[in-house]
């Protein structure tokens, strides 16, 4: 479990990163999640599905720090300014970032299933595992996200 | 539909890109269970309930949805000792996201039953647990947080001993749809020692 991490601490920070917003936080919470998924090693039991289970692992600790910002720690806790910030536009680009900011106002699984098809290039069903959810529902969120996206950002989908 | 996809395969990468390999923290391996492990929070609270401090903390584990469970653990002598969480689709390993199944809830069931020193077995739904749960929290900022389907069901489970208790906890801890079995009569005292013979 541990090399796993290892291997794979760049994508999920990444992938964490898309959740968040900042770097500081999206390592947080990847060493959150690794030191619980860890902690739990002794219970994996399906090996072949270990990285389904960190990608769902960094997940579950992203929408807690979520939702530790919308409510007890709004105030108490400052964070660096989010990649989809104004500060920021410099670096991606006005257009990227009017698609990051529009991604971030989709509801929490349409954003997660879009982050995992279209920058992780994850199938339905590896989608699905990670999420905890069926394929069918992995597609239908991902097209509804998608739809949601570019009406939106007015693209003619 | 395609436009649309290539906006967001170009964003991502940005955004991904801005995360360098290099500088990264390196992980550290740190046995958080020990540390912060839901029991001795539970413990904490119960124990401890040093107004704001802990209140803000327990804020914290309440936010944790996957925590709330935490909650349960109160009382030193409780009815039924042991407790076995079953999984939600909220919760973190082991359950990976996927809810328990009626299947596996009854294979549980029929093992509890089964085994010697086990007295009675009763079930807890999400909306008990959510009743007890908020009856038992009177701070606001958790109970808006906490919702029915943030709990787990369970099985809470009368034993003979302690030691009886112990032989449910590993019989059952680890069949599918278990999260996590916790025997209330071995929980360490404030963090520190198990007082309980058989344990």
């Amino acid at each position: 479990m541990a090399s796993l991490f290892a291997e794979h601490q760049l994508g999920l920070v990444r992938l964490a990163l898309m959740m968040v917003g900042d770097r500081a936080t999206a390592e947080d919470v990847v060493q959150e999640a690794f030191t619980r998924t860890h902690a739990g090693r002794a219970r994996l039991r399906d090996p072949a599905k270990a990285l389904a289970y960190v990608r769902s692992a960094v997940l579950n600790q992203c929408r807690s720090v979520l939702r530790r910002r919308a409510t007890v720690f709004r105030k108490a806790v400052p964070y660096d300014p989010p990649v989809w910030s104004a500060e920021t536009a410099a670096l991606l680009g006005e257009e990227r970032r009017e698609v990051l900011l529009a991604l971030r106002e989709l509801p929490r699984r349409q954003r997660e299933a879009l982050v995992l098809r279209y920058y992780f290039e994850l199938s339905d069903q590896e989608i699905a595992e990670t999420m905890g959810i069926s394929g069918g529902t992995a597609r239908s969120t991902i097209a509804r996200g998608l739809k949601a996206l570019a009406s939106a950002l007015g693209e003619t989908s | 539909m395609s436009v649309m996809e290539d906006r967001l395969r170009d964003a991502l990468s940005a955004a991904g890109a801005s995360v360098e390999p290099a500088g990264l923290r390196p992980l550290r391996v740190v046995d958080h269970r020990r540390v912060r492990g839901r029991f001795r929070i539970g413990y904490a609270l119960g124990a401890l309930a040093l107004a704001g401090l802990v209140a803000f903390g327990a804020a914290a584990v309440g936010a944790r949805s996957g925590q709330v469970d935490a909650m349960a653990f109160t009382s030193p002598s409780p009815r039924y000792p042991v407790v076995v969480f079953l999984c939600n689709a909220v919760e973190y390993a082991p359950c990976l996201g996927r809810t328990v199944t009626s299947e596996e809830r009854e294979a549980v069931r029929q093992a509890l039953t089964s085994l010697p020193g086990v007295r009675e077995v009763v079930f807890e739904d999400q909306a008990t647990a959510y009743r007890n749960f908020r009856a038992k929290r009177s701070d606001s900022e958790i109970l808006a947080l906490v919702e029915v389907r943030d709990m787990p069901e369970s099985f809470l489970v009368n034993v003979g001993s302690a030691a009886e208790g112990q032989a449910v906890v590993r019989a059952v801890g680890t069949m599918p749809g278990v999260n996590r079995a916790v025997n209330r009569q071995c929980m360490p005292f404030l963090g520190l020692i198990v007082l309980t013979p058989g344990c």
